[in-house]
């Protein structure tokens, strides 16, 4: 895209992200602590989302290992938060993360389609059992205790983590390894024979799409006080990112945030009352998507957008010719 | 010693039996539809289920419960490949769009049964005892239920494997399954074979609840761990081979058993291991069709 | 990367590549001198496109050996021999349909250029002087699945060319073309000739091969039997008798 081109037609994009973080930065200062508790819920898995969207959106490879990210980052916050910032540890979760989605971008990354899936799935699996096993009978202890941090820390945190995962999509978006990353996903031939290295675009986009979800889960570490495999590497948070990238829709910047933001929202509902119907209607929701609305809620979105541009468009025209008849006439 | 290694092997048969009919229905459904069913074992929950109900209800015997339920599975396969996968078919632009989407549906279709399993059934733990009396081979005891699980899970595969190779039908999906574009030519009607294959793979995951439920404590939630199971061996086995499916499933049984032996918390471990393994060195499995050069 | 002017551009030496148990490629030979337009004729599975992904890097090459500006290129992938200089085009169209046209020649002009890292405008400017040439600027920003097949064809080479191509692989380009659209498609072969562009085209369009090229490679089951000018393969014996039932 063009330069003039972005700057017109992202004009929305351009504005929308500056407001959006100052509304976030402020939200503390206006709301009450519980809907503080759900924003950090939206706001950690809205960056898991857009994070996963980085790689899997343009390329088409659904990373199930969204988990094992996560869970490493929890564990690099547990054994490490006695002893150095909290801001450091975000770091250091973030490195650990992209060094392992690097070693498994290589592995991986000639296995095609649901090989690919299916492979992410099973390294999640294999590091939760393993490190399960590796507490049961090296540590002696399969939980443990992670001194938390105040809310407001763990927002804070996350509203940066927020930001610079959307500032970070929108960058990808517009840049020319982005464009190649489409490439790849459309015709990864075609994609290799214009000198795309295609291995090394891949790896390096999953793993540092990694580093943000390493960081988050780093950070709610924290949250969570007590920790242990099955939580740190909880299969839904594969899973949830991917229907909530689905359901948004992966074409525009904001969809990942639509979906996450309303999937949670529908959780805090449902959750304490009807946890079965949540989860429910989230497999409903998937089906229906999956079938009838491939292109996820953006497509609605877009639609109604270009239907109320072009009435806006027609309104004016139709006010300046009115004025000229008027002149006209005098 | 020998009695131990004795141990080992039967115990892993047992084991390998109930895995070789758990994933000889999820190779059916991806090796001919393309579909990586991931609530295959959601379905073998909903027979495990359905079997204890029916058992300590109304006292029905389960090996007559596979009767009923094995049928009402099938419809339901048969009905949710027509009306979903089917549409998904006719939408895709290519092979690797619609597995993918498959996938999702199936990961749609996971959380709805499991959460009205766990609506209608709860979260508990459930289980019923039959058929108690245990047998005596090679100086272990086993019970004889597990014995008769593997009796049943041994001839169904059998009996599947030949029907495979022999009858019409049987020929037809595996036209359906190799030439997919080109069995519609040779008077296949491609969409019912599909369907039929999906409905036969949920029957046999039915099959495998009621087997299940008479060896294993049931809870609604664990519907994921017989998938995975499944998936694992049918990556082993080979994608889109029912037979590697099979000696998969006995493969991977013995060697559970035998890890067990030596360290049961291990055992997970190994077992995810081997699926790494398989996919990164020889991701067509052991019998599975070599994949092409890109 | 200093080219060697010495010998020819390519030089394919011994290639051999099986399907399974089908040989696609049977021992093949053959060279492409500078400047030259080369065609590569044959029957219905001869085994062309089969060699033209041997030579492009899309399939390994466990037999043989192909030299590139007097390097070997045998072992070396797609986007490396690209940036070499060696470009291609496919059969089935290989666009990326849902990007604009104007974004595939860029990608390839930013990502193909090894020696010339691109800025934003310069590589703006580029694209669009690439696309005029082709006479494809009025279609910049279409997407290319809203863009005739006549358009598409000439998009794949501008897109191949954007990666500073000295040889380029053109497979079938004219089928299925209006005789206007075949004109101006051997019109845009000549002129990119004229640019000093080297050319091996396959092609069933016998009008075109006659009419285009200085040499024809002639292959069957996989290995080539004739080589010459356009003449002189049209009086082989040979090659009639292979070419029986076609036109």
């Amino acid at each position: 895209m063009l330069i003039s081109t972005v700057l017109s037609e992202e004009k929305p994009a351009l504005a929308a992200i500056p407001v959006l973080i100052v509304a976030l930065a402020l939200a503390p200062q206006v709301v009450a602590e519980s809907t503080l508790i759900t924003l950090i819920t939206v706001l950690m898995y809205a960056t898991l989302t857009l994070s996963w969207t980085m790689f899997s959106g343009p390329t088409g490879y659904v990373s199930l290992a969204t988990a094992a990210l996560f869970g490493i980052g929890v564990y690099v916050a547990a054994l490490l938060r006695d002893g150095l910032p909290i801001e450091l540890i975000v770091l250091v979760g973030g490195a650990v993360a992209f060094l392992v989605a690097a070693a498994i971008g290589v592995l991986t990354l000639r296995l095609r389609g649901v090989y690919f899936i299916l492979f992410t799935f099973g390294v999640t699996a294999l590091i939760r059992n393993t490190v399960h096993w590796w507490e049961a009978n090296v540590s002696g202890t399969v939980g443990r205790h992670v001194t938390g941090a105040t809310n407001g820390t763990v927002y804070l945190l996350l509203m940066i983590l927020f930001s610079a995962a959307l500032v970070g999509g929108f960058l990808l978006r517009h840049s020319s390894v982005g464009l190649a990353l489409q490439a790849i996903g459309e015709n990864q031939d075609a994609a290799e024979h214009i000198g795309i290295d295609v291995i090394r675009v891949k790896v390096l986009t999953f793993a540092a799409s990694a580093v943000l979800i390493g960081a988050t889960g780093a950070v709610m570490a924290t949250r969570l006080s007590y920790i242990d495999p099955s939580i740190a590497f909880n299969p839904l948070i594969s899973f949830l990112p991917v229907v909530m990238a689905i359901l948004g829709g992966v074409s525009r910047l904001y969809g990942p945030l639509l979906g996450a933001t309303l999937l949670v929202v529908l959780q805090e509902f449902l959750i304490t009352e009807y946890p079965h119907v949540y989860l429910l209607l989230f497999g409903l929701v998937l089906v229906a998507v999956v079938l009838w609305l491939p292109g996820g809620l953006v497509v609605l979105a877009q639609r109604n957008y270009f239907r109320l541009k072009v009435r806006w468009i027609r309104l004016r025209m139709r006010i300046s010719r009115l004025r000229r008849i008027r002149q006209a006439s005098r | 010693m020998i009695g131990s290694s004795i141990d080992v092997v039967i115990t892993g048969l047992i084991l390998g039996g109930v895995y070789a009919l758990v994933a000889v229905g999820l190779s059916l459904q991806y090796g001919v539809g393309r579909v990586l069913n991931v609530s295959h074992g959601e379905f073998i929950i909903l027979g495990a289920l359905a079997t204890y109900s029916l058992y300590t209800v109304a006292g029905v015997n389960p090996l007559l419960t596979i009767a009923f339920v094995s049928p009402a599975l099938f419809a339901i396969g048969y009905g949710l490949d027509r009306v979903l996968f089917n549409e998904l078919r006719r939408t895709s632009p290519n092979d690797d769009a619609f597995e993918g989407r498959s996938l999702l549906v199936a990961f749609g279709l996971l959380f709805v049964v499991q959460n009205l399993m766990l609506a209608s059934w709860g979260a508990g733990i459930r289980g019923y005892t039959y058929l108690n009396k245990s047998l005596s081979l090679f100086g272990n005891r086993y019970g004889l239920n597990r014995i008769l699980a593997l009796v049943v899970a041994v001839t169904v595969s059998v009996a599947f494997y030949v029907f495979i190779k022999t009858t019409r039908l049987g020929k037809a999906i595996r036209a359906a399954a190799e030439l997919p574009h080109m069995a519609e030519a040779l008077g296949v009607n491609r969409r019912h074979v599909l369907a039929i294959c999906f409905g036969l793979g949920a029957a046999l995951a039915g099959l495998a609840g009621v087997l299940y439920s008479l060896m294993f404590n049931l809870q609604a939630s664990r519907g994921l761990e017989l998938t995975i199971v499944a998936i694992v061996v049918v990556v082993f086995g080979g994608l889109g081979s029912i037979t590697g499916s099979l000696l998969g499933g006995f493969i991977l049984g013995l060697v559970t058993a035998l890890v067990n032996s030596i360290d049961p918390s291990l055992s997970l471990v190994a077992f995810y291991l081997i699926f790494i393994l398989v996919l990164l060195v020889r991701p067509s499995g052991i019998m599975g069709r070599q994949l092409h050069a890109d | 990367m200093t080219s060697n002017t010495a010998g020819p551009l390519l030089q394919v030496r011994g290639v051999s590549h099986r399907f399974g148990g089908l040989k696609a490629v049977d021992d093949a030979a053959f060279d492409v001198h500078r400047g030259e337009i080369v065609g590569l004729i044959g029957p219905n599975g001869a085994g062309k496109t089969t060699m033209f992904n041997l030579i492009s890097g899309a399939l390994r090459i466990s037999q043989g050996s192909v030299r590139f500006k007097g390097e070997d290129i045998t072992r070396l992938r797609p986007d490396q021999i690209s940036k070499r200089g060696l470009a291609r085009t496919f059969q089935t169209s290989k666009l990326f349909t849902g990007m604009t046209a104007f974004d595939n020649v860029r990608l390839a002009l930013i990502y193909g250029n090894p020696l010339r890292r691109f800025r934003y405008e310069e590589a703006e400017r580029e694209t669009n002087k690439l696309m005029a040439a082709m006479g494809l600027l009025s279609d910049r920003n279409k997407l290319v699945r809203d863009l005739p097949l006549a358009s598409r064809r000439h998009l794949e080479i501008a897109r191949a060319m954007a990666t500073s191509a000295e040889l380029l692989l053109l497979d079938e380009s004219m089928a299925g073309l209006t005789p206007t659209e075949l004109e101006r498609s051997k019109q845009l072969v000549r002129s990119l000739r004229d640019r000093g562009l080297t050319i091996l085209m396959i092609e069933h369009v016998m009008e075109a091969i006659m009419e285009l090229c200085d040499r024809i490679v002639v292959f069957h089951f996989g290995h080539p039997i004739a080589e010459g000018s356009p003449a002189h393969v049209a009086a082989d014996p040979t090659v009639r008798g292979v070419y029986l039932g076609e036109s």
